[in-house]
């Protein structure tokens, strides 16, 4: 297809803890095509938290939505490859995804209302995918949800079991979320957008409980966030997301100090800690692209402050800048590696 | 699209302006009711005793989170509700407790920007039709005139004036919140309640209506009351920062004090809870992590309203409230211990 990935070194193979290929999902709407997704490659290592950066729009939670085929199909269509404990989980019938789903990648939403069902207590809630998943008893099960609630520091759990959830407040909610993904101890643990409808002290409670678990539990995180400071905070690596591509993707620290896509570099000018108080904050012109075609430019271009006719003529493809920094920038490509791609 | 025809900003207002916007003993009860004879059976106390005023020219930052009680405060600053008790003076004038037409002769003055823009725009009226509005209400203009302004206002926040035509849901939410800040200016107000404007907004599209708002207060000499729980805007955008918790202030300080030293364990706690977007701080800084969360505005705790949250809380926070203390350069803290 258009974009090609790099050839991925074998270690990034084998250490993958998921890897999707070419990831693109369609809706197909009374009022047109949104290309949602276009083509995203990436993986995340066994242990380690990636997070994926980027505004409303970009693609980026329909994108983790697709992995694991929890989008309504029709309107939206997944195509590309998704590679999780040695199977391709596209090829997965139903059954068998719903298996991988509940126990072996846990989700967690932004809003935990969404995912607690508000007429089952949340002992009952926890317990199902223990005995559906890991065929444990019930009382077994219930002790190990009252392990799973202090786990991620609900006091007095064992009364907490019988509540319904909405007598837990907003950060508590969120707690039960998680403890609800991690259930049946997943290898992968996706959270899209976890702590964005959380107050900041709370916020602070739910990253301190999230450093705290992946040290005890190791397992891989995705962590979707528009929040810079959180990806700074918590992310191993960081990929950047721009009108349903990837388009900078690099470990944290290199991100920061030496980001390479023009898009990331603006978004971390507009930062109001990198201004003077009171002075103009350098801001991104103009607006996110609409997505109603298949890019056949690059997405940044109408905003981006280095075009030039390059970037309106194709889309650039995902390339190794420096190691273990890849970036989709014309600018940032040598002529002569441009042609091996096409 | 920027809006650089704008005239660049000028300082920060002097120290001395004078006082717009008077606020004292502020306090705004809604009273629960209950059972079948609907009895009152308590208050929400979501503003409890606010003391603070509001320089000419300056922007006041308003901050705390969710359920604080900072967008009650600025809603009955604006006089959208009667105050239970405290006295709010505009411009000298004890707004309070006006009624009916003399409240009305006042709105031109003082105006709100709403969080969601989606939300404050009637989706059934042309963008024209909602900055035309409050002129048809408050001025005796003709349609001529009206229309000419509208385009000016529209101009004047980085609107096509061609848009007028148009219907909210033709624009997006950056361009959706120009047009609910074209309306809170037709009438030339002098102060304005900015009541988490970009909290509903992208980044990128963030920095383009704090550029706005910045820009027109310079050019307007605009006040604003600037709520929002978005700490880093604030340090950018504040002269003066006032920090809620449960309905009461426990600090308030200039800008830079309050970022370089908070005084209040509530204060230094949120400060330390934002995520700074830079991996090297991130890693060495201090958190504090508050144990459980905002305890109900219906009954909350006994003398200080932080203490069961708060690291440093002993016995006599539990018993005696602490009273706003004055500390030397003009800040004041409400805290026993803080100095």
């Amino acid at each position: 297809m258009r974009r090609q990935m790099n050839a991925p070194s074998a270690s990034d193979w084998e250490a993958s803890a998921l890897r999707a290929v070419a990831l693109k999902t369609v809706f197909h709407t009374q009022d047109g095509t949104i290309h949602a997704v276009n083509g995203v490659s990436f993986h995340v290592g066994e242990g380690e938290l990636l997070a994926v950066v980027g505004e409303s729009g970009s693609g980026k939670s329909v994108a983790m939505m697709s992995l694991v085929r929890l989008l309504p199909m029709p309107p939206a269509a997944v195509t590309g490859e998704v590679f999780f404990q040695g199977r391709d989980l596209m090829t997965l019938d139903a059954e068998e995804l719903r298996r991988v789903r509940g126990a072996r990648i846990g989700f967690v939403f932004q809003d935990p209302m969404t995912s607690l069902n508000p007429v089952f207590t949340v002992g009952y809630q926890l317990m199902e995918p223990l005995r559906r998943h890991l065929g444990m008893s019930r009382r077994r099960a219930r002790e190990r949800a009252v392990e799973l609630l202090e786990l991620v520091g609900i006091p007095s759990a064992a009364d907490r079991l019988d509540d319904y959830p909405h007598v837990f407040s907003g950060g508590m909610r969120q707690r039960v979320g998680i403890a609800m993904a991690l259930a049946c101890e997943p290898r992968v643990l996706i959270a899209d957008e976890p702590t964005t409808a959380l107050d900041v002290t709370v916020q602070a409670q739910i990253l301190e409980l999230v450093r705290d678990l992946r040290g005890r539990l190791g397992m891989a995180i995705i962590w979707v966030t528009h929040d810079l400071g959180v990806a700074a905070g918590i992310a191993d690596r960081i990929m950047v997301m721009y009108g349903g591509q990837v388009v900078e993707q690099a470990a944290t620290a290199d991100l920061f100090e030496a980001p390479r896509h023009p898009y990331t570099r603006a978004l971390l000018d507009t930062l109001p800690g990198r201004h003077v108080p009171g002075e103009r904050l350098r801001a991104i012109g103009g607006q996110p692209p609409l997505m109603l075609q298949e890019p056949a430019s690059c997405p940044f271009a109408q905003r981006c402050p280095q075009v030039f006719d390059r970037c309106l003529a194709a889309n650039p493809p995902l390339v190794q800048a420096a190691p273990g920094h890849d970036v989709a920038c014309w600018r940032e490509l040598p002529v002569d590696k441009v042609h091996h791609g096409h | 699209m920027g809006t650089e025809v704008l005239l660049p900003r000028e300082g920060q207002p002097a120290a001395v302006a004078p006082p717009l916007v008077e606020v004292e003993g502020l306090t705004m009860h809604f009273p629960v009711y209950k059972g079948l004879l609907r009895r009152r059976v308590g208050a929400v106390r979501s503003v409890d005793g606010l003391t603070f005023e509001i320089r000419r020219g300056e922007t006041l930052a308003l901050v705390g989170e969710s359920g604080c009680g900072k967008s009650t405060a600025g809603r009955t600053i604006l006089r959208l509700y009667r105050p239970t008790a405290g006295r709010i003076r505009f411009a000298g004038r004890d707004i309070a407790t006006l009624e009916g037409e003399s409240l009305r002769t006042l709105r031109p003055k003082m105006q709100m920007i709403f969080q969601d823009p989606q939300a404050s725009l009637n989706p059934r009226m042309t963008a024209g039709a909602i900055v035309a509005e409050p002129l048809v209400e408050h001025c005796s203009f003709t349609p001529a005139q009206r229309r000419e302004r509208v385009r000016a206002l529209l101009d004047a926040v980085g609107l096509n004036p061609d848009f007028a035509s148009r219907y909210p849901h033709e624009f997006s939410g950056g361009q959706r919140q120009r047009i609910g800040i074209a309306r809170a200016l037709a009438l030339d107000p002098d102060f304005v309640v900015c009541d988490e404007p970009i909290a509903a907004l992208d980044v990128s599209i963030q920095a383009q209506v704090v550029n706005l708002l910045m820009d027109l207060q310079a050019k307007l000499g605009l006040t604003y009351l600037f709520i929002s729980h978005d700490l880093s805007m604030v340090r950018h955008i504040a002269s003066r920062v006032a920090v809620m918790y449960l309905g009461k202030m426990v600090e308030l300080a200039g800008v830079r004090e309050l970022f370089e030293s908070p005084k209040h364990p509530y204060t230094q706690a949120l400060l330390s809870a934002v995520p700074a977007p830079d991996p090297k701080i991130e890693a060495s800084r201090q958190r504090i992590i508050l144990k459980g969360e905002i305890p109900s505005p219906l009954s909350p705790p006994s003398g200080c309203r932080f203490r069961t949250r708060c690291p440093q809380a002993v016995d006599l926070c539990a018993r005696v409230e602490p009273e706003r203390r004055v500390l030397p350069g003009g800040r004041s803290v409400a805290c026993h211990f803080a100095q």
